[in-house]
């Protein structure tokens, strides 16, 4: 075990204990990655952080019985990744899909991406299936492998290389 | 080599080939133009979706956040159904506390047979044994398949009991009750310690 895992392991048992100071330095570590998987997912900042928040409560209330199988980072893009999908099946009975990624509160950089090429990339990601779309946002955001997609997912590597495949050509179609 | 299929080629794209199968779609793609586009058409994908990806900055300040999280923290971790976690041990231990009643009672009983307060049972147990030894199901089923007959099983269980003094018989029975409670004692603790470590909540993985 390296060093910064040894330092991890600490803060998690830490954290397990009680220790809020330790959990909020786990916070610090992984709220980009957690929020940015989400985001890609429910394709909201407001909801990405409100699905932040569930995880994190999540995280914090199953510390104790968490048992070092996987990393810790698989663990938190697994219950992001459950998060963000449920968040997403109460958002699709609500909100049209059209209005995918169009929050009033966004901010100044957000706008400034919402060109309308990428507007379209985020419809046309906001339509992919949720499977294909969480497999694609943990390759291309994140950018883990196609094992660790295997092991958050917790399916196949087979079935991550099709989901991969459908989501990318769905996408090429649509931003044809 | 033929083109690669997509499946080949996105993982080819990702750095997800390896060995012999790398070496082929890499040669594949020196010499033919339009794997090379097929391959610039999924990088630039790739480069689209990387270029929305959010920034930290589109999120609320990490202090904002974890004030937020913070307040939401609850003081006492919600545990499953309180009983749950603690049932396993507990019935452990209740099937302990019935052995050893019935040890207890055994031991008394065997006690007051020696000082003679009540009748030895040595004769009413091989009188039961004898009884159920001879049990036509099990002359039907066991004896008729082992080509036995029961007086046989009887004679050969019944006859060496007989030969041994009372007391010898009383500490026979004793030992054949203590070696049933302790083979019943351990199947407990056997499937206790298999569910603690196979198929109990906290064995199982997390997420």
């Amino acid at each position: 075990m390296d060093q910064e895992a040894m330092a991890e392991a600490q803060l998690i048992e830490a954290a397990a204990s009680g220790n809020v100071g330790a959990f909020s330095q786990l916070v610090r570590q992984y709220r980009g990655r957690v929020l940015r998987t989400a985001f890609g997912i429910v394709g909201s900042t407001e909801e990405a952080e409100d699905v932040g928040q569930e995880v994190f409560v999540k995280v914090w209330n199953n510390l104790p019985r968490y048992r070092a199988q996987g990393t810790l980072a698989s663990w938190l893009y697994r219950i992001t990744v459950n998060a963000a999908l449920d968040a997403l099946r109460h958002k699709q009975d609500e909100v049209p899909l059209d209005d995918w990624q169009s929050d009033s509160s966004e901010l100044p950089e957000e706008a400034a991406l919402r060109s309308d090429r990428g507007k379209r990339v985020r419809q046309a990601l906001g339509s992919l299936p949720p499977g294909a779309r969480s497999a694609l946002i943990l390759r291309e955001y994140e950018q883990l492998s196609y094992k660790e997609i295997a092991e958050v997912l917790q399916i196949p590597i087979g079935t991550v290389m099709s989901r991969l495949n459908y989501a990318r050509k769905v996408l090429k179609e649509r931003l044809a | 080599m033929r083109h690669p299929d997509e499946v080949q080629l996105q993982a080819y794209h990702d750095g997800e080939l390896e060995g012999e199968v790398r070496e082929q779609v890499q040669a594949h793609l020196g010499q033919c133009a339009s794997c090379v586009e097929r391959l610039r058409e999924w990088g630039e994908l790739s480069a689209v979706l990387r270029r929305i990806r959010p920034a930290e900055g589109a999120f609320s300040p990490e202090g904002e956040f974890w004030a937020r999280l913070a307040g939401r923290l609850p003081k006492m971790r919600p545990s499953t159904w309180p009983l749950v976690p603690y049932l396993p041990p507990f019935l452990l231990g209740l099937f302990g506390l019935l052995a050893e009643g019935l040890l207890s009672i055994a031991f008394l009983v065997y006690a007051l047979i020696g000082m003679g307060v009540i009748p030895p049972l040595a004769p009413a147990l091989t009188t039961w044994l004898s009884k159920a030894l001879a049990d036509p199901l099990l002359e039907d089923s066991l004896y008729s398949w082992l080509g036995w007959s029961s007086s046989e099983v009887v004679r050969a269980v019944t006859q060496p009991l007989e030969a041994v003094s009372l007391a010898t018989q009383e500490t026979i029975f004793m030992l054949a009750i203590v070696f049933a409670l302790g083979t019943f004692l351990s199947l407990v603790v056997i499937v206790y310690l298999s569910w603690a470590m196979c198929w109990s909540e906290s064995a199982r993985p997390n997420g």
